[in-house]
């Protein structure tokens, strides 16, 4: 008799609280590969059943819940987590338990779990890239201003170290706000940086506060072809937050825009719309979320075993055609081979994309000094 | 609107020691187990050079600038000599055990930190970048107290070379060191040489 038992999985992203717009987008995109897969027949008839929690933006959330899944509802495998303090809370859940977290999300490096695959971008494969371009097309001279928690902070010491590297780079300040900064914080914020004149701000704001970034930016009647917001994280979700046109112009690197252009990314949001999700805007996050529970379902249906040890020799080194590329995970570092690209916010609210890398880049967690090199044509 | 919404952050500089990170030179001396190879790969992850050597009695390479050693039972009695000379790399000790003869062995061997097993990624590099900070001060401290020591003993031979020239020859204390440093110039010696011969005479002289 065949077993036609589904293999439940948790699902650990976000409803409510201050990173609930971009990690509803990951657990939109969790659910929506999920019912591809089980639409598809599943794991040889065996049905994948996700398990969601809302852990409401707080880590010690995250990690009670992250037991619960496990403990609870016994699952083996779990999809979540977006800021890093989330992920720090949940990897040693998953590491006492032998569990498995895929994280579909950008951030700072410098850590390598045998229990975790990253699926989001590390730093040389945003930050090296988004420095040489803005580098490149307006200058040296730079504000950084970002939330207050791990994140900003490194990737600001590698932004940084990447323009001080340039002959005449400039840190011009560095400031950080809380993360649920007022609106007035940012407007300070923003007139303290229209008084220093830089070449371009870095931003490491994230989640909610994005919008207020933006909002005062524009309030201020600055000009984002002379002096663009750069960032890692301002994605479709934000900018649908903030408006569109108080975005256009400012430019963001990131492996994925839902303008790119080919057959497999047009042909995911066309069924991914079809399901009714008008309210979700897809972005770099949603399309890790995606791409990672089907990397999972293809080495569950090699391994017919969810259990991390019998999945693990085939997710290392795996691929998969992605609506940005050809992904794979890598086997040394557990994180992902992705393809850098810059785009430019326009006033549909969509990027237009400014430059690309034509092959993947490795992902090189554990590297202190980044040099500026263009990984594009 | 408050203040404390808003913080300026210190000009930060990445340290010298995590750029270094990058291309170090590593010998574990280790046995291929799932410790060892679970050590090696994340030296790899991290970008380092890395050799695995065992037995322990192999001498790591003399461009090696960090051990990690493993500190156990069957190592009590293997020769470490080379973890005690002047150019010694820094050691990390890596232990299974936490008793008093194990922990006497990493004192034994210098070592400046440690890693316990079963061994877990998180804490390596803050590990190793703190070992080679130590290893460093430790270096700089020590060489510093060797150039003051032998400063200390020029001083008192150059003081007991006065005070001898004051007694023998009426000088005053000005005169008796211009008169060894004049000697010393003409004779293009170290003041301190002629300090030392001038109280090896008076000693053989015996006045």
């Amino acid at each position: 008799m065949a077993n036609s038992d589904p293999f439940r999985v948790g699902v650990l992203f976000s409803t409510s609280g201050s990173t609930a717009a971009i990690e509803q987008s990951q657990l939109a995109a969790t659910l929506f590969a999920i019912s591809e897969i089980n639409a598809a027949g599943g794991i040889d008839g065996r049905p994948l059943l996700p398990i969601h929690v809302d852990p409401q933006s707080h880590p010690q959330r995250y990690r009670e819940l992250a037991t619960a899944l496990i403990v609870d509802h016994k699952v083996q495998v779990i999809f979540g987590c977006y800021l890093s303090s989330s992920r720090k809370a949940v990897v040693p859940v998953v590491e006492k338990w032998n569990r498995l977290l895929f994280y579909p999300t950008l951030y700072e490096g410098f850590e390598y779990s045998a229990n975790v695959i990253y699926t989001g971008a590390a730093p040389n494969q945003n930050s090296v890239p988004l420095a040489n371009y803005m580098l490149q097309h307006f200058g040296s001279r730079v504000s950084l201003i970002g939330s207050d928690y791990i994140y900003p902070y490194e990737s600001n010491r590698i932004m940084s170290d990447l323009v001080l590297q340039h002959p005449g780079g400039k840190k011009l300040s560095e400031r950080y706000l809380k993360l649920g900064a007022s609106r007035q914080d940012f407007a300070k914020a923003i007139q303290e940086i229209r008084h220093l004149a830089p070449d371009f701000i870095f931003s490491t704001v994230v989640g909610a506060d994005t919008a207020l970034l933006y909002q005062a930016y524009a309030e201020a009647g600055l000009d984002p072809l002379r002096m663009p917001i750069a960032s890692l994280t301002t994605s479709e979700t934000e900018i649908a937050q903030m408006g569109a046109v108080v975005a256009a112009g400012h430019i963001t690197a990131a492996s994925y825009f839902q303008s790119i252009d080919n057959e497999e990314n047009r042909a995911c949001l066309q069924r991914f719309f079809a399901q009714d999700r008008a309210s979700i805007q897809p972005n770099m996050c949603w399309e890790a979320a995606y791409f990672q529970v089907h990397l999972f379902a293809h080495a569950l249906r090699a391994s017919g075993n969810d259990e991390i040890e019998c999945l693990r020799p085939y997710l290392l080194g795996a691929e998969f055609n992605a609506p940005q590329g050809r992904v794979k995970i890598d086997a040394r570092t557990h994180h992902t081979v992705l393809y850098p690209r810059i785009g430019r916010a326009q006033t549909n609210g969509q990027f237009s994309i400014l430059a690309q890398a034509n092959v993947g880049v490795l992902p090189d967690p554990y590297l202190v000094t980044h040099a500026l090199d263009a990984v594009y044509d | 609107m408050t203040d404390a919404a808003i913080s300026t952050a210190a000009p930060r500089k990445t340290p010298q020691l995590l750029k270094e990170l990058r291309g170090l030179r590593v010998a574990v001396l280790h046995p291929r187990d799932p410790d060892g190879e679970l050590l090696v790969a994340h030296l790899e992850r991290i970008g380092c050079k890395v050799h695995l050597f065992w037995p322990p009695s192999l001498i790591p390479p003399d461009d090696t600038d960090l051990v990690f050693l493993a500190a156990r039972p069957d190592t009590l009695e293997c020769d470490f000599s080379w973890a005690y000379s002047e150019a010694a790399p820094a050691i990390i000790a890596v232990i299974e055990y936490e008793n008093p003869t194990i922990v006497e062995l990493v004192l034994r061997i210098g070592a400046k930190g440690v890693v316990a097993k079963p061994i877990r990624t998180a804490g390596i590099l803050s590990t190793i970048v703190l070992a080679r900070a130590v290893h460093a001060e430790m270096r700089a401290l020590q060489k510093k107290a060797h150039r003051l020591e032998q400063k200390l003993r020029a001083f008192n031979l150059v003081s007991e070379a006065k005070l001898v020239l004051i007694r023998t020859r009426n000088l005053s204390e000005e005169q008796a060191y211009a008169f060894l440093r004049e000697q010393a110039m003409r004779k293009r010696c170290s003041i301190e040489e002629l300090a030392r011969a001038v109280i090896n005479a008076n000693q053989l002289l015996g006045c």
